[in-house]
């Protein structure tokens, strides 16, 4: 089921809100089970056939992590952690890596091994993370013991289980467990509707409006123009931004109708000045679990931690990064590019070259960034290389283009760039007024 | 007994603003102000030395999720007093 959808916006979302504070006002029940149980729902929606994988994931990890909980012996620990945490890349491997894996065996080793087609389920790659964060920090002791509903409830409420942002049990948990967030909180209802129109918003009218020129654009890689790669290109950043930056509004605003307010994922990453602080401002939620779950233990393994053990680190992290986004080289690419990336900007700011002006930092990151989401949507590094192509090719400057035939399209454009470069975003209504409410209590 | 705990809090401090000395190598006014990602000195290299050398020095484990919250000096005193 799609946050955009009209089953959702009309029935799903209202129904188990409605359900939810009914049950909290009239009985006894804590609403926990309805909302897992809506979740299930709301994610075999899309394909029945997946629930019992998902289902699968939260009783074997709820049992992993009962288990670290208890042991007492710190090594016994470690092997459980250990032996969870490959359980859950595996996992996630088989469903979404096995035909990548046998297709280059194949290229390589002119193997004709069959692809054995298995499809992708939704929302298994953040699952996994998330997942893999909690049973660290039940190792740690940071979580303590808890009950399965408790942890379903963390996996499969709905408004992040597909695509985020990636959330903390203690966090989540603590909301849940606040006796205040039982009942309706009419600002947070207000708050909560007034983001999920922005996202609706960002989604229905901003992204898939762009998408109509990058879907073109992409599809006769080989026969636009200058001009009209420059806008493929910049239209697919901006639509990938809205869609996914929409999506997660979506989530935000339906969690706070339940009072549970969701971490950050994006704060305006196309203002950031740096590349650097453009992954400050871009999936949030993921890079934190970058450095705090992948850098910061690689590094802390290593014997010694210098300049360049954290550089080549920060490129493997990437790497991994753009391997979790999907099963084909452009993604890999795509990570390695910002991996290598924040090598320079990390080298460019220890050696202090000379002070960059923040303009001209903001037009080396911007473009950066979209040079390299090229490699992020296309098919294949072909078509990639022959959009970046006529990107480059000054000699071809032809500004005749069917890109903006009506103005509807024209406005999508404007709203999209003043949006982006020049207005506040949802994190601001929201610290705003989580500001306002702490003053007042 | 409370004058022995202030003396052991100020030796704490005072071993944590050596840290920061060694690891910044930079002149700190103001020791309070220190914020990961805040300070331009201090990024993420930065910061898992300093947790590395606060382990070494002070003989304490920090645990993978506190590496996170440990997230400015006045943090990482609370933590530690």
């Amino acid at each position: 089921m799609l946050f955009h959808s009209i089953i959702y916006l009309i029935i799903f979302l209202p129904f188990v809100f409605s359900v939810y504070f009914l049950l909290r006002k009239f009985t006894d029940n804590d609403g926990k089970y309805f909302i897992i149980f809506s979740g299930i729902f709301f994610y075999g929606w899309w394909n029945v056939n997946f629930t019992p994988l998902i289902i699968c994931s939260v009783l074997f990890n709820y049992f992993i992590s009962q288990k670290i909980i208890n042991l007492e012996n710190n090594s016994k620990k470690k092997v459980i952690l250990l032996t969870g945490i490959a359980f859950n890349i595996l996992y996630l491997g088989i469903f979404k890596y096995t035909d990548f894996v046998i297709d280059n065996l194949n290229y390589i080793f002119e193997l004709n091994i069959q692809n054995f087609d298995l499809p992708f389920p939704l929302a298994m790659s953040f699952f996994t993370f998330q997942t893999i964060a909690y049973l660290v920090d039940c190792y740690d002791g940071e979580v303590e013991k808890g009950s399965l509903k408790d942890y379903s409830l963390f996996i499969i409420f709905f408004p992040q289980l597909i695509a985020g942002p990636i959330v903390r049990y203690n966090n989540m948990m603590s909301q849940f467990n606040t006796i205040q967030n039982k009942w309706i909180n009419s600002k947070n209802l207000l708050l909560g509707l007034t983001i999920i129109a922005i996202g609706l918003f960002k989604k229905v009218i901003l992204a898939d409006n762009l998408s109509i020129n990058v879907d073109y654009g992409f599809e006769n890689y080989d026969t636009i123009n200058f001009v009209e790669s420059w806008i493929v290109s910049f239209s697919f950043t901006l639509q990938l931004y809205f869609d996914f930056s929409g999506y997660i509004d979506m989530a935000t605003g339906s969690a706070l109708l339940f009072n549970i307010l969701l971490p950050k994922n994006f704060d305006s990453p196309f203002k950031a000045t740096s590349l650097i602080e453009f992954w400050k401002k871009w999936h949030i939620t993921l890079f934190n679990f970058l450095m705090n779950y992948i850098y910061f233990p690689i590094l802390r393994s290593l014997q010694k931690v210098n300049y360049f053990n954290a550089m080549i680190v920060t490129l493997l992290v990437f790497i991994i990064s753009g391997i979790w986004h999907g099963p084909s080289y452009g993604y890999i690419l795509f990570g390695t590019l910002h991996g290598l990336g924040l090598i320079v900007n990390h080298t460019f700011n220890k050696f202090n070259l000379f002070k960059m002006n923040k303009i001209i930092g903001w037009l080396i990151t911007i473009n950066y960034v979209n040079f390299t989401l090229i490699f992020f949507r296309c098919e294949n590094l072909d078509s990639a290389l022959s959009i970046i192509k006529s990107m480059l090719d000054i000699n071809n400057i032809s500004f005749k283009t069917n890109f903006f035939d009506n103005y509807y399209i024209v406005i999508v454009y404007v709203l999209s760039l003043i949006i982006v470069f020049f207005f506040k975003n949802v994190n601001f209504l929201i610290e705003n007024y989580f500001e306002k409410k702490e003053h007042i209590k | 007994m409370k004058l022995n705990q202030e003396i052991n809090n100020k030796k704490i401090k005072d071993k944590v603003q050596k840290i920061f000395l060694q690891i910044f190598k930079i002149k700190i006014n103001n020791f309070e102000n220190l914020e990961f990602n805040k300070t331009k000195e201090w990024d993420s290299l930065k910061h898992i030395q300093l947790i590395l050398a606060l382990e070494k020095e002070l003989k304490i484990r920090i645990k993978t999720s506190e590496v996170e919250k440990l997230s400015s000096y006045q943090k990482i005193i609370k933590h530690l007093i």
